[in-house]
């Protein structure tokens, strides 16, 4: 479980004049550390947002997430929760996020989107989408 | 949550206890005394940063006749995923699991094995029976992840239970194993029968799980609960709230010491 494993984090949103971004997210992220039940990780953001993003996520009743997205124009930083399903090796999990702050063009960012992803438990990678609505 | 009971339990234990008590079907005394509850648990190895075994001992201490349970819930720090790791990386589905016992599930759906002990009172006296146990992961349950006991009293009763538990978000430091546990009928007319201790260890060190590698099965030990490399100011807290049938609670608090975790590094 230690050992590192690649990551995605993909973004697919659509990025508007007025300073909106709309559509759907990806991302994979990669092992970094195990911290009990809460995993660091980090990764490349592909789509619109081009950048990484690292963050931990807490594997317990409900998942909790936190990270931040470094890109060229600015950072986004957001919390979220979501609740797990399935058994198996693979595990998914849907749930919100919320932005917590930003900097650079994205400083005043704000949205609640959804939060989906599924777990890798036997390499604790894990991939995950946003979908929604965030203004800046 | 909800609890189940296998198709031959209640009544082979029932029975079973009947004949031990040589036909003596006394009704039990009247009024119950409060409950108490006790619990130790250890970290084997314990070390920081490490996979970690979880050694759970809870004894339910009351005079007799002892209460039977309606509730239990096991409190653990948020800290230590159980199901985060590779522990239940398969599911077994009641269905399976009455059917074959966990030998009748994957062994991927394995995580902890441990014992259970219950009393059925009588007014002659308290008949004590205890019971291996397996903790198995079963399949999602009302958007919970959901663990079953499973208790296994071989000899003389030849009686199975199964008691569904789920994981649930709980105050902080905490989150917790909450298990709906069924009446137990004894006789007619005589108090269920109680469980009184349980005894469980998630991610024992014999764990096997298998997977295939270049069209072999492999077997290895399953990744399961891993310590944090700093322990929580006061140690790992746990915790037990138990809720009996007759309306009375009881709880005990407890917390692992971290100077134990780091005299082992």
């Amino acid at each position: 479980m230690l050992a590192t494993v690649g990551a995605m984090l993909t973004i697919g949103a659509t990025a508007h004049a007025a300073g909106v971004l709309d559509g759907k997210a990806t991302a994979r992220l990669h092992l970094v550390q195990v911290e009990g039940s809460e995993l660091n990780e980090e990764g490349p953001v592909s789509g619109v947002l081009t950048g990484t993003a690292r963050g931990e996520l807490h594997l317990g009743a409900i998942f909790i997430a936190s990270f931040t997205i470094h890109t060229r124009s600015g950072s986004i930083t957001g919390r979220g929760t979501a609740i797990p399903h399935g058994t198996g090796r693979y595990q998914s999990f849907a749930g919100s996020f919320t932005t917590t702050g930003g900097s650079g063009r994205y400083a005043h960012i704000s949205g609640r989107p959804g939060l989906y992803g599924v777990l890798d438990r036997r390499t604790d990678s894990v991939v995950i989408q946003t979908t929604g609505r965030l203004t800046y | 949550m909800r609890a189940m009971r296998t198709g031959r339990p209640a009544g082979r234990l029932a029975r079973g206890l009947v004949v031990a008590l040589s036909l003596c079907a006394c009704l039990p005394a009247g009024a119950q005394a409060a409950p108490a509850v006790r619990m130790h648990v250890a970290l084997e190895p314990g070390r920081l940063g490490r996979p970690t075994a979880v050694d759970i001992d809870i004894q339910i201490a009351t005079p007799p006749p002892p209460p039977p349970l309606s509730t239990l819930a096991i409190l653990y720090p948020s800290q230590l995923g159980f199901t985060s790791g590779e522990l239940g990386l398969e599911a077994c589905s009641q269905s399976e699991l009455e059917a074959g016992g966990p030998a009748g599930c994957p062994a991927n759906s394995r995580m902890g094995d441990g014992s259970a002990r219950a009393q059925a009172p009588f007014a002659s006296g308290t008949i004590s029976e205890t019971g291996r146990l397996a903790v198995i992961r079963g399949p999602e349950l009302a958007g919970h992840t959901q663990l079953l006991f499973y208790v296994e009293n071989s000899r003389p009763l030849n009686a199975q239970l199964a008691f569904s538990s789920v994981l649930l978000a709980a105050s902080a430091p905490y989150e917790q194993i909450q298990l709906a546990v069924p009446p137990i009928p004894s006789i007619p007319e005589a108090s269920d029968i109680a469980l009184v201790s349980l005894h469980v260890t998630l991610d024992p060190s014999g764990l096997r799980y298998y997977e295939m590698s270049h069209g072999r099965r492999v077997a290895y030990h399953p990744t399961g609960v891993i310590l944090p490399h700093r322990c929580p100011r006061g140690g790992f807290p746990f915790g037990v709230q138990v809720g009996f049938v007759a309306g009375a609670r009881a709880e005990a608090r407890t917390d692992v010491p971290c100077a134990a975790a780091r005299r082992r590094r």
